[in-house]
């Protein structure tokens, strides 16, 4: 019987790697344009180069590659789960192999293998950045990379607030969760037995306890919040301050030789 | 029942950036109708090794033996055990989630599978034993107050009528009086009905009042056991080294017999021991 321990997703790691010393407002850039070039990427060479980029992005990190896949894990049965439906309802290319009413056609595997790579590449990514950079410098960056849109009346400021509350009680919510459940399961409760639907219902004396206390949190925070002055973003200043730095201009030019890089490997269309 | 814990190692998030080893090698025995005490500074793994006990983790090393029952790294079905032990945890009013009162303490006996009309007749008993008048068995177990909560939910945990009752720091939160009450109610029903009761606490004060046998944790090391006195006997700056207090009644008694000859008796625990003593020692002195 394990409790809800395992890392979350992306959970972040402190550290003191060349990616965690970047500016999170680089990385987001770097991450957002990275996100649309994968698109680009349509034969061997291109896709070898991407995947060459995340793995030295892993090397980097100084994150040990198992806890990075243990994290993984849930992502994984989906793409797997991408890759046959690929493999099964792709037509086009030369019969691979017909069994009943299952044909695979050529086109059908290198479809599933491109798409389940571009998958992995694009998530390997979004965790490396979420892995390296505290949930404080996250939304930090964002709040300033997207502070521009403030003039055009986008409450950027309220929505980088909630964004980063609700992913500083992440991990407070999972630990409040394991804690009832304990409590719950020594007063005899059992969330693994029976059908779906009484599974369902063993997690009410879970949620319920749940609910309640994240709404006292709630309350609590946001009495605590205006009784230390808090009312809104304007004209706030911050104690700590971004920076960019060698590292962050490093990065960017790394970024634009990868576009043109790209541009030139992948096969014309 | 008897609780053996045979060299048990624990550690959170193994294999993690974030593991983090909360007990190792603890080797302790809690004989049948102790009222034992954990004692020990924030983070000294108190919970961890209740939790261990209870079933409600297995050890990443080592035996647990609870009564007939044995819990391994390897242990997979608790369910035996969970009707024997019962748990008390930290703040247990945030596990209430019934509409009412009788329908909350009613859950845990009714996953034991018991009829309904036991159900009834536990649910009522252990509203008694907590001190819960029978008017309020209908009501919203969240509209009542801090205190009355804290007794639904322990109430919730009696109903199932454990032979070992957990008890994580049961009086966190409650005024004086409302602690007093509540333990006093639990060292009845130890009295009573001879259950083994582990109490989990970091007041030395209410330690030595209630339990016969302390162990002591520091840092995920069991550092010292025995009864209170023998406790208390270790010295101050050695305790403090651990996070403890010594009562003060315990602290006074310690600075009268540097001048007292002879001295006091050294099972001096409470305020009140420390009373008789001194009314003892001055009648017998003027007479
Ligand atoms: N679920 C968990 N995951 C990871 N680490 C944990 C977990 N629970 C406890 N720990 C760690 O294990 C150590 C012992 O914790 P434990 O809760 O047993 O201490 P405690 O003696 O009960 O403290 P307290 O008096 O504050 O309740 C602490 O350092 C704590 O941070
Ligand atoms: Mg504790």
């Amino acid at each position: 019987m394990s409790s809800l321990t395992h890392p979350v997703l992306g959970q972040y790691i402190p550290g003191d790697s060349p990616l965690h010393r970047m500016d999170p407002r680089s990385k987001l850039v770097f991450i957002f344009i990275f996100m649309m070039i994968v698109f680009l990427a349509n034969n061997a060479a291109s896709y070898g180069l991407l995947l060459g980029m995340t793995v030295l992005g892993v090397q980097l990190s100084g994150i040990s590659l198992s806890i990075i896949i243990r994290g993984l894990k849930p992502i994984l049965y989906l793409i797997s789960l991408t890759a046959v439906l690929h493999l099964w309802l792709t037509r086009g290319g030369n019969v691979l192999l017909q069994w009943g009413p299952i044909t695979i056609y050529e086109e059908g595997v290198i479809q599933a293998i491109w798409i389940s790579l571009r998958f992995l590449i694009l998530v390997l990514m979004g965790t490396l950045l979420t892995l390296t950079t505290s949930p404080i410098d996250l939304t930090d960056g964002l709040e300033r990379l997207l502070s521009p849109l403030s003039r055009f009346q986008v409450p950027v400021h309220e929505y980088a607030l909630m964004m980063s509350i609700s992913l500083r009680f992440i991990p407070t919510l999972w630990e409040e969760m394991d804690k009832i459940m304990k409590a719950q399961r020594a007063r005899g409760a059992d969330f693994t037995r029976g059908g779906l639907l009484k599974r369902a219902q063993s997690y009410i004396p879970v949620l319920i306890p749940l609910f309640i206390s994240s709404f006292r949190r709630a309350e609590e925070l946001a009495l605590a919040m205006e009784a230390r002055g808090y009312r809104g973003g304007e004209g706030r200043t911050r104690i700590r301050t971004l920076q960019y730095r060698k590292l962050d201009v490093f990065l960017l030019i790394v970024l634009g030789c990868l576009v043109v890089a790209l541009l030139w490997l992948r096969s014309p269309s | 029942m008897e609780i053996d814990v045979q060299n048990v190692t624990h550690v959170y998030n193994a294999g993690t950036p974030f593991e983090h080893t909360a007990l190792s090698n603890i080797e302790l025995k809690i004989d049948s109708g102790t009222f034992a005490a954990m004692i020990g500074a924030t983070g000294s793994g108190k919970s961890t090794l209740i939790q261990l006990i209870s079933g409600l983790i297995v050890p990443t090393s080592g035996r647990i033996r609870v009564g007939d029952w044995e819990i391994g790294p390897e242990t997979k079905d608790f369910s035996e055990l969970r009707g024997r032990v019962g748990v008390v945890f930290q703040y247990p009013e945030h596990q209430l989630f019934e509409e009412t009162v009788a329908k909350d303490i009613a859950f845990g006996p009714t996953n034991l599978g018991l009829s309904p009309s036991k159900v009834k007749e536990r649910v009522r008993h252990a509203m008694e034993w907590v001190g819960l008048s029978e008017k309020l068995a209908s009501r919203s177990p969240f509209h009542l107050s801090g205190g009355q909560m804290r007794r639904v939910a322990v109430a919730g945990v009696l109903a199932m009528e454990p032979d070992i009752l957990v008890l994580d720091e049961p009086t966190a939160g409650l005024d004086p009086v409302g602690q007093r009450e509540l333990l006093n109610r639990i060292r009845d029903l130890h009295q009573k009905r001879r259950i083994t009761v582990i109490l989990v606490s970091h007041s030395m004060e209410e330690a030595a009042r209630y339990a016969d046998q302390l162990f002591v944790l520091n840092r995920g090391k069991k550092v010292l056991e025995g009864s209170p006195a023998s406790v208390f006997a270790t010295g101050e700056q050695k305790l403090a080294q651990w996070g403890l207090e010594v009562p003060e009644a315990v602290q006074l008694a310690t600075r009268l017999n540097e001048r007292l000859n002879p001295p006091l008796a050294n099972d001096v625990l409470t305020l009140e021991d420390l009373e008789k003593e001194i009314v003892a020692r001055w009648k017998g002195d003027s007479c």
